[in-house]
């Protein structure tokens, strides 16, 4: 315990790296107002682009927030930051904070609001707090608060809870139950007393929706009954489902039959899931009323007592990743099968937080179903990881057609034998890392054997690089040292039985021979099936010819059976003992165990990196009603005529009223043809009149934002053309039918022709976007993302991540925190975003222009912004270069800044300036969710003490100790090794949390690897199914036959049977209008334009998978129950497309 | 006029007491404990028979009965000289005429069969209203300058103003209109369902009928009393190959149709019994709903069929059953459903006549329509006062409208035939559903509605949407007269 000393006496021990703290803080400081700069910059060319009143708005729309107190601030709309700040200060807990907020938000201090409206934004304020101001959660995922009447009288706390609400996580969810609980004390209301009936509704209601949509975890009945009976707060929520309950409908104080998705969210996988939590807060907090949380979490404690009592258990194999098996998506590995991927414990620099490190050749050898970006589902330790490429981990093993068993390391011998595979006997290694299995709160499984571990064994014996070294010196360095057998050179020794053993090694004794010359020796023996079978098992590297089987690495080999080298037996195998350690007994050395753990995993979803597209994608926020057709083109709408004497392009669509401030016109921009700004202003329908206010004052009924108007869309766009001096846009400008916003605000059609002719697509909220799978990277080498050393040295980066300076491209650096690397289609789709606002700002705003960018190195150092879905917080970043694969490589607290990690979930980016000039909170949907994946707010720099706290532990160190290894061996809890691998968390006080992180792999290429899966460049669903299921026969640890009846089972037959039940209850449409009817009109045309009716559910889309099914259930020879299952499926097939009385009649029906 | 007679398993001394006195019988405790002692329990209905009409049995006469029953100690009834009930009476000629989907399916899965679908229902709906309703189309109210004007056509959207009137959307084969329902008619407009066809009187105005009659086709007063001396049985939902059907239960129905348990009473009835309705759900079928392999006892769906055919085998061959499917057999799903295909069919004993559901069956005279129920489902949902515990009250509704499944794009998948055969186009004298596995009886309109409960115990699903089944009500109609038999006892 010697080392741990130094950590108290540092001034004893003057450390080098300090000085590099120095260098590397500086730079990142350096680092940090460069950003600030560039902001800076870009903000003043959008303020002054908005000032000119062309947007909806004339400000900038995204506010900057420095913190997570500005970004709730900014979300809630009430002045709480400072004291956030305050209470932050003041050294309190996250946690506590919101109930202090909640509190003070009741007694008034922000602010006087009625006793709902307090309530509302007390919750809402928590929930915000606690994710960290973030996620949409607060804004969307609570609808209303309400107070509604016990029956004996008193009030009681109503949330009403909606879909968004799953955004904010268990906890929060369950902080909004106790600050809701916290504050009707407060404002003096009664708990809620549930009735029989009503705790029934709950019962019915929250499996139903685990039915209709999707639970993590569902509460048994008493659980339910227990946490509805008991909570003093009424868990309301908004319908969000079709399905309805039912047994217990109509109920007085429910006030919807349908199924609310946002109350049973907050019941499962809140409460239910997250009570010990809830049990520790209410303890801190003293609240009474919550006693009953003992019950619930007693339960829990008591099947974990049970999971702790027989800990084998839990190590079982699990195949809750195989459940929802998806046609076409591979299963790699059956759980915890040999043959399977054997884990390896380390962090690459491009992996870690919920990835998984898999080596190219596995990618290339398993029919390119594993791209670089795609996700997989594993056994354990998460459920889910994307895949990065490490070249420093083993790849798969195969046996070639010619019988040869080869290793592949390299996806270059991949490519090489590729066609030749047999099969594939094992997949290779999966590297994961410390930090994941702490996350999961997985035990920790024993580790392969491998060359880190045997590093840190041999670390004070041995000095130098060890790395590949023949058998001769593996040999020697045991016998000289003791060390344990190199891991090159250790095989598979558990995966066969004694009998195997001595069966190999009499054989081996009987029939080899060693042959050799010019120095070269193999050992060869006759061909043997048996023989043969247990090698592939042990998975040794041998040739077959001419009948013989031959081993050119075979001394370890004899020497593991206990065979001299004339292959004489030493010893006898001793029965008494396993047969690892017979081999350590006949061999005298310490051989380990290679492939102790195995895991099993599937195909999740592809990788992706694509264009953000609506369907169908317009160019332009500008309604065409029907007048665009059904591409709904400018180009159609501008010759489009209503009737025959109406003039060309006139058009009727809903548009919004605004009055010019200056000649009182009312007109449809912010700015009037005069030149005067123009206000929002209101239209009664009822009364037909424009209005001042929201409400009619004659009829008292609400107004309208907007009005159905007339206008010549051929006019606009002449307009338009001549405004930017351009000429006819070649392609299509496409808008949309009608605006979804609140007062049907459009975009200007300038902007709509600009994007046509550069390519690129407007999202509802008017930016425009990029979609990437998220993966992680922390070091990267220039040469690898295209970018040189001078650029890199403008960016603020002088060192590679040891401090030596940059001169080489192949130095490995250290990304800085909100640095990207966007994907290369991503690259060229920016570059023509850049190209199209350069023009804005030229053409339209009459500015300069401000990217410049004509090939894609001169997007470099240019900013973006970050946004996940269910997120209204950007996050800033600044691309610095370009890497080949369908992902976007980023830094993991990028990625947690954005609430995301990296199991395969992808969020999108768009450049700082289009946010800035084309984003309006007036685009957004007038509906739930609305103002969800939109940037709200905007984080200029990120502190990862204020990201999602799953990045917390993410282990950062050079190297993991053999303290570690041992403790897999013995199926350890993670924790114990919180403090001895430095995480994260460990960084959180310092400022060394923003450098100066380490990895223990490292891999040649962040982009070295398969590039687009399988998945999506097979384009038939059959040629899917059959490269699914020919490697399922390939891969020694999957069973093709179980992969056939889940296909059948889980997607096929539900399919089938889903579009059968569909078919009989369809909607239809209008082959013109595309009006739809939930019942075919009796008129059998459409009622508004009299076009033909057609089917929206067809035969062919029912029986597309029929074929299929029948062919895997018959050549896998599924279980009986499945076939007849298809049998039945088939037979209501056929009664209902197949007509008796016309059957064809056969001529020799005639005589 | 129902009886309630309940036959089942006995146990204790309690429960011999009540097995008695259900039979109409009260025994001395000496008695009862002769019985207990010797395990007679399952000889209870034996004892009765032998005992005939005294009130209060003595020990004495229990012992006399053993000794006439031939009871070894064993307390099973002797076979070869015991009271054997009379066996079968030859099997007269049964007159069946039978009306359904079964072979001639039309239905192509082309928008077309849904047009003339629906057509086929308004037709023949508005044949019905002919005669009470002068209407004119809805294209020509615009045309037609009168005061008060008339139109049938199909629901196609109800919804409630916001100041509590109903606007009904109608459509008939010219074009469609909104009716406002306001007053009285509120109440009605409120219970409609969509797509029955209606008939609505008001006045045209604005475009739209302010409607001062809404009619529903309904069936006229049925004074046809078909008094027959024979008996007709009604069940459904018998789910053979479940792991919840009631063995016990239907082996006692079994035993009771072979005469050899019940008092006199009972056995006269059946003795009399002469038809065997079956309205769907025969076996539990397979992949009827996810995870249904959880809830097997039978996985392979010929086995189910297979047990099916031998348990009616047991069935006396003077019986004629009527088997249709429902939404658990080996047939399509979508109604009308044809009868079971020939693999099936060909399992069961040749007493039993495979119909389409739903099916018109003319059983001497008597006009049965039989019909699983699925869309007892889809009704209840829509009128808050029908409930699972009286389905029979879902049957006047279908009368009423003259439908058996108005509500198009519900739980109830349709097959788009070219006629729509789930129109009640004639009127029937009984009216047989199931499905729901809950008893309910009544006349309406003297038309008898009838729905049948289940042989299988409550699932868990049921249990979850709070549905408590009925199991083992079984209806019988015999001299004009309706007898409800139980046979189960919840424990």
């Amino acid at each position: 315990m010697n080392a741990t000393l130094d950590r108290f006496f540092p001034l004893f021990h003057q450390e080098p790296e300090d000085d590099l703290d120095i260098k590397f803080l500086k730079e990142i400081k350096d680092y940090h107002s460069l950003l600030l700069k560039k902001v800076e910059e870009a903000y003043h060319v959008a303020e002054t682009a908005r000032s000119k009143g062309l947007d909806p708005e004339r400000r900038v729309e995204i506010p900057v927030a420095k913190n997570m107190a500005e970004r709730v601030e900014k979300l809630i709309g009430i002045p709480i930051a400072k004291r956030i700040e305050e209470l932050e200060e003041s050294g309190l807990e996250r946690e506590k904070i919101c109930f202090k907020i909640a509190e003070e938000i009741i007694k008034g201090e922000f602010g006087k609001f009625d006793v709902e409206r307090a309530l509302d934004l007390a919750i809402r304020s928590a929930v915000a707090i606690l994710t960290e101001g973030v996620v949409a959660a607060p804004i969307e995922g609570i609808a209303r608060v309400g107070v509604g009447n016990n029956y004996d009288g008193s009030k009681f706390l109503k949330i009403y809870y909606a879909g968004p609400i799953r955004s904010a996580g268990g906890t929060a969810q369950v902080i909004s139950v106790l600050v809701g609980d916290y504050v009707r004390r407060i404002a003096g209301l009664n708990r809620y007393i549930p009735t029989e009936e009503e705790i029934l509704r709950y019962i019915e209601e929250i499996p139903l929706y685990k039915k209709v949509a999707n639970l993590q975890y569902l509460p048994s009945d008493e659980e339910i009954r227990l946490i509805v009976s008991n909570c003093p707060v009424c868990i309301d929520g908004e319908p969000t489902e079709d399905a309805e309950v039912s047994g217990h409908r109509n109920l007085e104080r429910v006030e919807t039959n349908r199924v609310r998705g946002g109350m049973a969210l907050v019941i499962a996988e809140g409460i239910a899931l997250k009570a010990p939590k809830l049990k520790k807060m209410v303890d801190e907090l003293k609240l009474t009323g919550w006693e009953w949380l003992d019950k619930l979490i007693n339960k829990e404690s008591k099947k974990e007592e049970k999971k702790d009592s027989n800990e084998k258990e839990e190590i079982k194999p699990k195949d809750k990743y195989l459940s929802d098996i998806v046609a076409g998506r591979p299963v790699f590995s059956h759980p915890s099968r040999k043959g399977g991927f054997r884990l390896r414990y380390g962090r690459a620099r491009n992996s870690g937080f919920a990835t998984v490190g898999i080596n190219p050749a596995t990618m290339k050898i398993t029919g390119d179903f594993i791209a670089i970006g795609t996700q997989m589902k594993i056994e354990r330790p998460g459920k889910a990881g994307g895949v990065v490429p490490v070249s420093t981990i083993d790849g798969p093993t195969v046996r070639l057609k010619n019988g040869d068993v080869v290793k592949i390391n390299t996806i270059k011998q991949a490519e090489m034998y590729k066609d030749r595979i047999d099969a594939i006997l094992d997949i290779g290694e999966i590297l994961i890392n410390y930090g994941d299995f702490l996350e999961n709160n997985h035990p920790l499984l024993p580790a392969s054997y491998c060359y880190e571990w045997w590093r840190e064994e041999v670390k004070n014996i041995l000095h130098g690089d060890f790395r590949n070294i023949d058998e001769d010196e593996a040999i020697k360095l045991c016998d000289e040292y003791g060390v344990p057998l190199h891991p090159d050179h250790t095989y598979l020794w558990h995966d066969i039985d004694l009998d195997e053993l001595i069966q190999l090694r009499d054989y081996v004794s009987e029939k080899g021979k060693i042959e050799g010359k010019y120095g070269k020796s193999c050992l060869i023996f006759p061909l043997n099936r048996d023989i043969k079978t247990i090698l592939e098992k042990i998975l040794i590297e041998h040739k077959v010819r001419d009948g013989f089987i031959v081993l050119e690495k075979w001394k370890v080999f004899a020497r593991c059976l206990g065979l001299d080298g004339s292959l004489k037996k030493i010893r006898d195998v001793d029965r008494e003992k396993d047969v690892l350690e017979n081999i350590r007994y006949l061999s005298g050395l310490d051989v380990r165990a290679k492939a102790p753990a195995r895991i099993g995993a599937r195909m999740g979803r592809p990788e992706k990196a694509k264009e953000r597209r609506m369907s169908p994608p317009p160019h332009m926020l500008f309604p065409l009603g029907q007048s665009g057709g059904n591409t709904r083109d400018l180009k159609n709408a501008i010759n489009y005529m209503k009737s025959y004497n109406s003039a060309k392009g006139e058009i009727e669509v809903d548009l919004p009223v605004k009055i010019c401030e200056r000649c009182g016109k009312e007109t449809i921009w912010s700015m009037c043809e005069c030149g005067g700004f123009a206000h929002q202003a209101y239209y009664c329908p009822r009364c037909d009149r424009v209005l001042k206010e929201e409400r009619c004052p004659r009829c008292g009924g609400e107004a309208n934002g907007f009005r159905r108007k007339k206008i010549n869309v051929r006019e606009l766009y002449e307009k338009a053309l001549e405004n930017l001096g351009e000429r006819e846009v070649k392609s299509a400008i496409k808008g949309v039918i009608g605006l979804t916003n609140k007062n049907k605000v459009c975009e200007r059609i300038e902007k709509g022709i600009l994007r046509a002719k550069h390519g690129v697509f407007v999202f509802k909220d008017g930016t425009i976007r990029y979609d990437m799978t998220d993966l992680p990277l922390t070091h990267f080498k220039p040469s690898e993302i295209g970018i040189s050393i001078e650029k890199l040295k403008e960016l603020g980066y002088s060192y590679d991540y040891r401090g030596k300076p940059l001169t080489d491209e192949d130095q490995i650096v250290e990304l800085k925190p909100q640095d990207i690397i966007l994907a290369k289609d991503a690259g060229e789709y920016m570059l023509r975003v850049s190209q199209f606002i350069d023009e804005l700002l030229v053409k339209f705003y009459g500015m300069e222009p401000f990217y410049n960018a004509e090939k894609l190195e001169d997007l470099i150092g240019h900013l973006v912004i970050g946004l996940a879905p269910h997120t209204s917080a950007g996050v800033l970043g600044r691309i610095i270069g370009f890497a080949d694969v369908l992902a976007g490589y980023a830094h993991p607290y990028f990625h947690a800044a954005k609430r995301r990690n990296c199991d395969g979930d992808e969020d999108c980016v768009m450049l700082l300036l289009d946010g800035l000039l084309n984003f309006s909170h007036q685009f957004l949907p007038d509906k739930r969710g609305g103002r969800m994946d939109a940037p709200l707010v905007l984080t200029t720099i990120l502190d990862p003490k204020e990201v999602d706290s799953e990045v917390h532990n993410m282990d950062v160190v050079e190297s993991y100790p053999l303290e570690f290894y041992r403790a897999t061996l013995r199926y350890a809890n993670p924790k114990e090794l919180e403090g001895v691998i430095e995480r994260v968390e460990d960084r959180l006080k310092s400022e060394r949390r923003y450098y100066g992180l380490r990895f223990t792999h490292d891999t040649d290429n962040i982009a070295g690897g398969v590039k687009v899966c399988a998945y999506k460049s097979l384009k038939t669903m059959q040629d899917k199914v059959n490269a699914q299921m020919s490697i399922a026969e390939k891969l020694f640890a999957v069973d093709e036959h179980d992969v056939a009846e889940r296909v059948i089972t889980t997607h096929f037959l539900p399919d089938l049977i889903g579009n059968l039940r569909a078919f009989s209850k369809q909607e239809f449409r209008c082959v013109k209008c595309n009006t739809k009817y939930r019942r075919v009109p009796l008129k059998g045309k459409c009622y508004k334009c009299g076009g033909n009716i057609i089917l929206t559910v067809h035969e062919s889309s029912i029986k597309k998978y029929l074929e299929l099914s029948k062919f895997l259930s018959e050549k896998y020879n599924v279980s009986n129950y499945t076939k007849q299952r298809l049998m039945l499926i088939e037979l209501e097939i056929n009664s209902l497309f197949e007509n008796e009385n016309s059957r064809q009649i056969k001529i020799s029906e005639f005589f | 006029m129902v009886l309630d007679t309940s036959l089942g398993n006995s146990g204790s001394y309690r429960s011999i007491i009540a097995e008695f006195a259900e039979r109409g019988y009260n025994i001395h405790p000496e008695a009862v404990e002769i019985i207990r002692k010797r395990n007679f329990e399952n000889a209870i209905d034996e004892i009765c028979k032998v005992l005939g009409n005294c009130v209060i049995i003595t020990p004495e006469d229990v012992l006399k009965a053993l000794e006439i029953l031939n009871i070894k100690n064993d307390g099973k009834v002797g076979v070869e000289d015991g009271v054997k009930t009379k066996v079968e009476k030859i099997v007269e000629k049964f007159e069946l005429k039978v009306r359904d989907i079964t072979g001639r399916s039309s239905c192509e899965g082309v928008v077309d069969d849904f047009i003339q679908n629906f057509s086929s229902r308004y037709e023949k709906i508005r044949k019905i209203f002919r005669g009470r309703i002068n209407s004119i189309p809805i294209a020509s109210l615009k045309k037609v300058n009168q005061k008060e004007v008339s139109i049938i056509g199909i629901v196609t959207d109800v919804r409630e103003t916001s100041k509590g009137n109903y606007i009904i959307e109608i459509e008939d084969k010219t074009g469609k209109i909104s009716v406002l329902a306001t007053a009285k008619l509120r109440e009605v407009a409120s219970e409609l369902l969509g797509d029955e066809v209606i008939a609505v009187s008001g006045s045209f105005r604005n475009n739209m009928i302010i409607a001062n009659r809404i009619v529903f086709p309904d069936v006229p007063q049925n004074d046809r009393k078909v008094e027959k001396d024979f008996g007709m049985v009604f069940i459904s939902d018998i789910h053979f190959g479940s792991n919840t059907f009631l063995e016990k239960s239907w082996n006692a129905f079994v035993k009771w149709l072979n005469c050899e348990v019940g008092n006199e009473y009972m056995q006269e009835i059946a003795e009399k019994v002469r038809y065997l309705f079956i309205a769907g759900d025969v076996v539990d079928g397979v992949g009827i709903y996810p995870g249904q392999e959880k809830e097997l006892e039978i996985f392979d769906i010929y086995g189910q069929y297979e047990e099916a055919g031998e348990q009616l085998e047991k069935i006396p061959k003077r019986i004629k059953i009527i088997l249709s499917p429902g939404n658990h057999d080996a047939v399509r799903q979508a109604e009308p459903q044809p009868a079971l295909p020939k693999e099936f069919a060909d399992l069961f004993p040749r007493n039993v006549k495979h119909v389409g559901n739903p099916a018109w069956v003319d059983a001497d005279g008597v006009k049965v329509l039989i019909y699983h129920g699925r869309s007892i489902d889809d009704m209840i949902m829509k009128i808050p006062r029908l409930d699972y515990s009286d389905p029979s009250g879902v049957i006047e509704e279908m009368l009423k409208r003259r439908h058996l499944c108005p509500i198009y794009g519900g739980r109830t998948p349709l097959a788009p035939e070219k006629e729509d055969l789930l129109v009640i186009d004639e009127v029937p004298d009984i009216v047989h559903t199931g499905h729901v596995h809950t008893y309910g009886a009544r006349y309406y309109r003297g038309i008898l509605a009838l729905n049948s409960s289940t042989w299988q115990a409550q699932t868990e699903f049921q249990k979850k949407v709070n549905l408590n089944p009925m199991p083992g009500n079984v209806p019988v109609y015999v001299n004009g007269k309706l007898h409800r038999l139980r046979f189960y006892r919840s424990s």
